[in-house]
């Protein structure tokens, strides 16, 4: 913060990992973009692929490279990387990302007109899997036109990390939370939600290319970060009955694919309590149990 | 000035072992590069870590 040239208004974090074959593409679209008031961080996740080369290549004094000295995942690299920003926006981007030419001044001029309580913004994102094209979040998703979406998080997360915002909702709710092991997004979204107006911008300003080994929807740990979710948010959840059952009902299925018929039963059991009208809910908590005693041999 | 927390947690890009802070300067005890820190965060490129004697 000491030095001659004057702060960014934007900080762009990148976490990467062994990403060389595409941060490339990444870091020319955000070097094209038509504004051009930022500095980039990109906290190399301890890569053994030569990234630090590609990026010392990398003539613009705007880049900043920091090289962790030991894996530890994308949210500690992501706050890592707001500490040691100056911007008074802070933005993310995936090494697998290509960002539309105008993605980042529509969302600077969004904030910039937008209240003190706007605590961000996000866009549509075009997500490229295997050759197939869809929308982030899907349009039925989308559908409303409030800036107060806590309730509608609750139910599960539907913006993408390509969002921009203020610092100051980040000194106030905090960063990423490094104890969840997934869903630190959705995490963070929530927090901010709470607390502030999120905007939202209905034009497409991102790709993402879904690499095969990008990181997987790995069951174990998602199963994980969501019971950590639900006991962070439960005082909220409670006031949503109807979302929180067919969380419990989600943790239910999960686990029995899992084979833990245990847990399972568990969680439909709390979901059929909280709505026990719901057939559904009903029918899978009856069919469980009694698998389960057929299992014990009871 | 780099505060201790980030300190602790970066590596020498090339040889991926700790690096330690020496004025203020970061330099990483295996290959002897160092890396200036400027606007309180390190310069980790390699092109600007310092290039140690032997090689010069």
């Amino acid at each position: 913060m000491n030095g001659k040239n004057a702060a960014p208004q934007v900080s762009i974090i990148i976490p990467t990992y062994n990403r060389r074959h595409l941060i490339q593409r990444a870091l020319e679209s955000i070097f094209a973009q038509s504004y051009q008031n930022f500095e980039i961080i990109v906290v190399d996740d301890n890569s053994i692929d030569n990234t630090r080369q590609l990026i010392s290549d990398i003539n613009d004094l705007r880049i900043k490279y920091i090289y962790l000295d030991k894996r530890k995942g994308a949210a500690f690299a992501r706050n890592v990387g707001i500490k040691e920003s100056q911007g008074r926006y802070i933005g993310f981007a995936d090494s697998d990302d290509e960002w539309n030419h105008s993605k980042l001044q529509k969302q600077v001029d969004y904030l910039i007109n937008s209240p003190q309580d706007t605590g961000m913004v996000y866009s549509y994102v075009r997500k490229v899997e295997n050759g197939s094209k869809s929308l982030l979040p899907e349009k039925h998703l989308q559908s409303t036109k409030s800036l107060y979406i806590h309730e509608k998080l609750l139910s599960g997360n539907f913006i993408t990390i390509h969002s921009l915002v203020r610092r100051e909702c980040l000194d106030k709710i905090g960063l990423f939370d490094e104890n969840l092991p997934r869903l630190q997004d959705w995490d963070l979204w929530l927090r901010i939600s709470k607390y502030y107006r999120i905007g939202f911008i209905d034009e497409t300003l991102a790709t993402v290319y879904m690499s095969s080994d990008a990181i997987s929807r790995d069951d174990d740990m998602f199963i994980a970060a969501l019971e950590i979710i639900l006991g962070k948010y439960i005082d909220d959840y409670r006031k949503y009955p109807h979302i929180l059952a067919k969380k419990y009902y989600l943790l239910g299925r999960l686990w029995k694919q899992q084979g833990r018929m245990d847990k399972a039963l568990f969680f439909l059991r709390k979901a059929a309590h909280l709505k026990s009208f719901n057939l559904k809910y009903f029918a899978y908590e009856k069919f469980y149990s009694f698998n389960l005693k057929i299992k014990r041999g009871i | 000035m780099i505060s201790k927390e980030l300190l602790e947690i970066l590596a020498c890009p090339k040889c991926r072992v700790s690096v330690k802070l020496e004025r203020d300067e970061l330099i990483c005890p295996k290959c002897k590069r160092k890396y200036p820190i400027k606007d309180g965060i390190p310069v980790m490129l390699v092109d600007e870590g310092e290039e140690p004697e032997l090689i010069k």
